[in-house]
């Protein structure tokens, strides 16, 4: 019977754990956010559930109990577990809201700080949580209903129930258009962000969502000890998350859970480190010497997973697409272009300095709806950083770019997405993690589609949005011939592949004008040739291209208009005949020699 | 004069944290990576330094031993654990970072036991100056400091290992087409790294009077802060980010709440970061 109840106590506290695990997967698993600060959520939820429980002081139960606390509420246990998730959400809003301007490696230490500084106001706080006694007493579910004895098994069921039904949520939100975005995002979040991904926000949402399981797993954990107290909040609870996570493969929530598992298996296995003979001597000299030796076990154990089994036991699943629709592929019906007779595109004077180098040096030029623009130069002029500056990806210094007659000057990558400027990069920036179908997808979803309240309730509406994405990602598939390929992962296609799909994305968005960088480099002379029809056939449809390509031949055959850029500035523009009888140019790009 | 006396135990505080910045930053900006396990080597500072001490040698040797030998351990920790995840991204070495931590941390605890042991300072009259107590260990803690902080300015500014380490920090790829050899760039730069953490440690233990497994994992938080404040990767960012949240927090601990000091360096640290998102000498991301 002891080891009957021993054992539902190490699988409760393994669910525990697994549900912690699932909460930083999300965080980090979907949308890359590194938080060594997770412990945090977990502390705060114990102590909101056990406030929120408690008898309030001086009542009945309080004074049988001969209790010690300030505050308690005697509100019913449903409530505390509600307070913990709310208290894990508001914390990680607060941080994400802290830390969203900070880059990968200050989030780390940011998070890891925060969860510190939450630790010392725990500690600190005595009236609100007795610091370093803690509060005993906390209420368990039922704790006067059901019998000592059959106490353990009635908490593992109660813990099951809970941790299932989160673990169900998540994994169907998680297949759901939110969480693709949130993969998309941890893949690559400036290339997420010129698909119109409003990325800061969803990460957010993920990092509250992180926040809330973090707390009903500290409501669990706290009413199955009925004890809480600062001490068990401690750093390397956050690492054990992390390693119970990455043992079982992190993006895999069945990972996150069977690494739990594991942990708790080799976190208990390592107790009986006190079997081993010659031991005793030691541990009598020094009681420090045998939990010391088990974190040292843990340690080596976390080193040993991250270099060996990168993947963990159950690494990140291929998604497989659904079939096709059977109904003909239908292509998105182009963006039509703004009523203006204006230019699409007006460029002036813009500027943009790295250091002492003047990249783009008062640039400016039109781009008229409707056709095909080609933008050359010699490497170093300036052209991948004029697209960058275009789309929004980095901020020019000065100067004005004006889409339809609209000033988008200094937008954000995102804004200027959804005000119909695509583009791609000269290194195609795909999500390597996730299939070519998913990656079309992605480019493709309308964003009332990928909130959390989509991801959550699904409607007949949505459902419809999901069918009419997937049947113009059929119809991209078809069109650029990689149909075959829509269950292989991004990571793996050849560079040619990769700049198909990633013209392909834009295909799904259809916006009025795309931004080309270097289509064709890297790709075999036929598929550039094919690659180039295709966007003829866009432009015959109505979408505007400026290409950035050294490919004469296909920029001089294609484009209806050319522009030269030299050291940072326009050298000259005009029809292909125009530039390639001009003598300046021949004299800067083409260095003379084809003259 | 209380504000005096808190300023020079602010400054000397200071001074600790300045200098063990300067050992975490220089790695990162050679490596890229923060290391979570650079608290160890403060903490295996003060321990050699002990150690030795306890077996006779006069306290400057022993600190200066001390120092060495963890310089060497940090080389060989460095090649055994984080030079073959160099090519794997960011979370692997971050990760494995922690694990060391730990490891290094409950290896001490195991030999040493969890007792704090009193670190071995001589008795010191505080100097009387117009009136105001300073007592000598502070003034040596600073100085110690501020010899250690020239020091990395004239290795950085004026040797070539220096120069190189700039160069690998500024442009990996680069300084390797400039034939700089990053495996000994990178072996000099975790030597150099480990030294200065384990004098960081050493100061800590005198600051402190008492030397604890645990010392350099609990001081590690208010280094981050001292880094991310001057800027990541920047030295001279992190001897001022150093001497800024040294100073916050003894005024904090004096006139605000005694026991939130830790609490202070990041409030410091979060209104630069809202401000400044990559720190006052603002490094590369």
């Amino acid at each position: 019977m002891d080891l009957l109840a021993f054992a539902t106590g190490l699988i409760s506290l393994a669910l525990i754990y697994g549900l912690l695990a699932i909460g930083l997967n999300l965080q980090f698993g979907f949308a890359g956010v590194i938080n060594f600060g997770y412990v945090a959520f977990f502390a705060v939820g114990a102590f909101a559930s056990a406030i929120v429980t408690l008898p309030p002081p001086g009542s009945e139960a309080y004074l049988e109990a001969s209790a010690r606390y300030d505050i308690g509420l005697g509100l019913p246990i449903a409530a505390g577990f509600i307070a913990a998730a709310l208290a894990g959400a508001l914390l990680a809003l607060f941080i994400g809201a802290v830390s969203a301007r900070l880059a990968t490696h200050y989030l780390a230490v940011a998070t890891f700080a925060m969860a510190e500084v939450v630790r010392s106001v725990l500690g600190n706080e005595t009236w609100l949580t007795r610091g370093e006694f803690g509060i005993s007493n906390v209420p368990q579910p039922l704790g006067g209903v059901i019998s000592p004895e059959s106490y353990a098994l009635f908490y593992l069921a109660l813990t099951a129930v809970v941790v299932g039904l989160i673990f169900a949520l998540l994994r169907r939100l998680g297949e759901k258009p939110f969480g693709r975005l949130l993969r998309a995002i941890k893949d690559d979040e400036v290339s997420a962000r010129t698909l119109g991904k409003r990325t800061a926000s969803a990460k957010l949402r993920a990092l509250a969502i992180g926040g809330a399981v973090g707390g009903v797993a500290g409501a669990l954990w706290t009413h199955s000890l009925g004890v809480v107290h600062v001490g068990q909040f401690v750093p390397i609870v956050t690492f054990q998350i992390w390693l119970a996570m990455l043992m079982g493969g992190s993006g895999n929530h069945w990972g996150a859970l069977l690494g739990a598992f594991v942990l708790i298996a080799i976190r208990e296995g390592t107790r009986f480190v006190g079997g081993i003979p010659g031991l005793d001597e030691i541990a009598a000299a020094n009681p420090s010497f045998l939990p010391s030796l088990r974190f040292v076990l843990i340690g080596l154990l976390l080193i040993a997973v991250v270099r060996f089994f990168p993947g963990g036991l159950l690494p990140e699943r291929r998604r497989k697409a659904p079939a096709a629709p059977g109904t003909a592929p239908a292509h998105a019906p182009p963006v039509p272009v703004a009523a203006t007779d204006g230019p699409i595109l007006e460029v002036a004077g813009l500027r943009k300095r790295f250091g002492g180098l003047a990249a783009v040096d008062g640039a400016g030029f039109v781009l008229r709806p409707g056709t095909i623009t080609g933008l050359i130069g010699p490497n170093g002029a300036g052209k991948s950083t004029m697209i960058d500056l275009l789309s929004g990806v980095q901020r020019p210094d000065g100067g004005t770019v004006r889409l339809a007659g609209e000033d988008i000057t200094g937008l954000t990558p995102e804004e200027i997405a959804d005000k119909g400027l695509g583009r791609t990069f000269q290194t195609p920036r795909l999500y390597p993690s996730m299939t070519v179908w998913e990656n079309l997808m992605v480019a493709g979803m309308p964003r009332g589609n990928e909130t959390l309240r989509a991801g959550l309730w699904s409607s007949a509406a949505r459902r419809r949005a999901e069918q009419a994405a997937a049947a113009r990602a059929e119809a991209v598939l078809a069109e650029l011939e990689i149909a075959h390929m829509r269950d292989e992962l991004a990571g793996s296609l050849s560079g040619g592949q990769r700049k198909l799909l990633s013209l392909g994305r834009q295909m799904m968005r259809r916006p009025p004008l795309i931004l080309l960088d270097e289509p064709a480099a890297g790709v075999n002379r036929r598929l550039a040739g094919d690659l180039f029809d295709r966007i003829a056939e866009l432009n015959r449809q109505g979408t505007t291209f400026l290409i950035v390509e050294h490919e004469m031949q296909l920029i001089m055959r294609y484009c209806d208009r050319i522009v030269v850029m030299h050291q940072g500035r326009v050298l000259a523009e005009g029809t292909p005949e125009e530039i390639r009888a001009n003598a300046e140019v021949i004299e800067a790009y083409l260095g003379g020699a084809v003259a | 004069m209380i504000f005096i006396q808190t300023l020079v135990f602010g400054l000397a505080l200071g001074g600790v944290i300045a200098v063990s910045a300067v050992g975490l930053t220089l790695a990162y900006g050679v490596t890229r990576f923060i290391n979570f396990a650079f608290g160890e080597f403060l903490t295996l500072g003060a321990f050699f330094c002990l150690m030795l001490a306890g077996m006779g040698l006069p306290l400057v040797w022993a600190g200066l031993l001390a120092a060495l030998i963890v310089g060497v351990l940090g080389v060989l920790l460095a090649r055994a654990f984080y030079d073959p995840l160099m090519s794997r991204g960011l979370l692997p070495l971050l990760v494995t970072s922690v694990g060391i931590a730990f490891v290094v941390q409950n290896l001490v605890r195991m030999i040493a036991g969890s007792n704090p042991f009193r670190f071995p300072l001589p008795l010191m009259r505080p100097i009387d100056i117009a009136g105001i107590f300073v007592p000598r260990e502070q003034l040596i803690i600073l100085g110690v400091a501020l010899a250690a902080m020239l020091a990395v300015h004239l290795l950085l500014r004026f040797t070539m290992l220096g120069k190189k380490m700039r160069a690998v920090a500024d442009d990996p790829a680069l300084a390797r087409v400039a034939g700089i050899s990053s495996r000994r760039v990178l072996d000099a730069t975790w030597f150099v790294s480990a030294l200065i953490g384990a004098l960081g440690g050493i100061l800590l233990a005198i600051t402190q009077i008492t030397v604890a497994p645990q010392m350099g994992w609990h001081f590690l938080l208010v280094v981050f802060a001292a880094v991310l404040l001057g800027g990541i990767g920047s030295p001279y960012g992190a001897m001022i980010g150093g001497l800024l949240i040294g100073l916050a927090m003894e005024l904090g601990a004096t006139y605000i709440a005694a026991n939130y000091s830790y609490a202070f360096a990041f409030v410091v640290l979060i209104a630069v970061l809202i401000l400044r998102p990559r720190g006052l000498l603002g490094g590369r991301g």
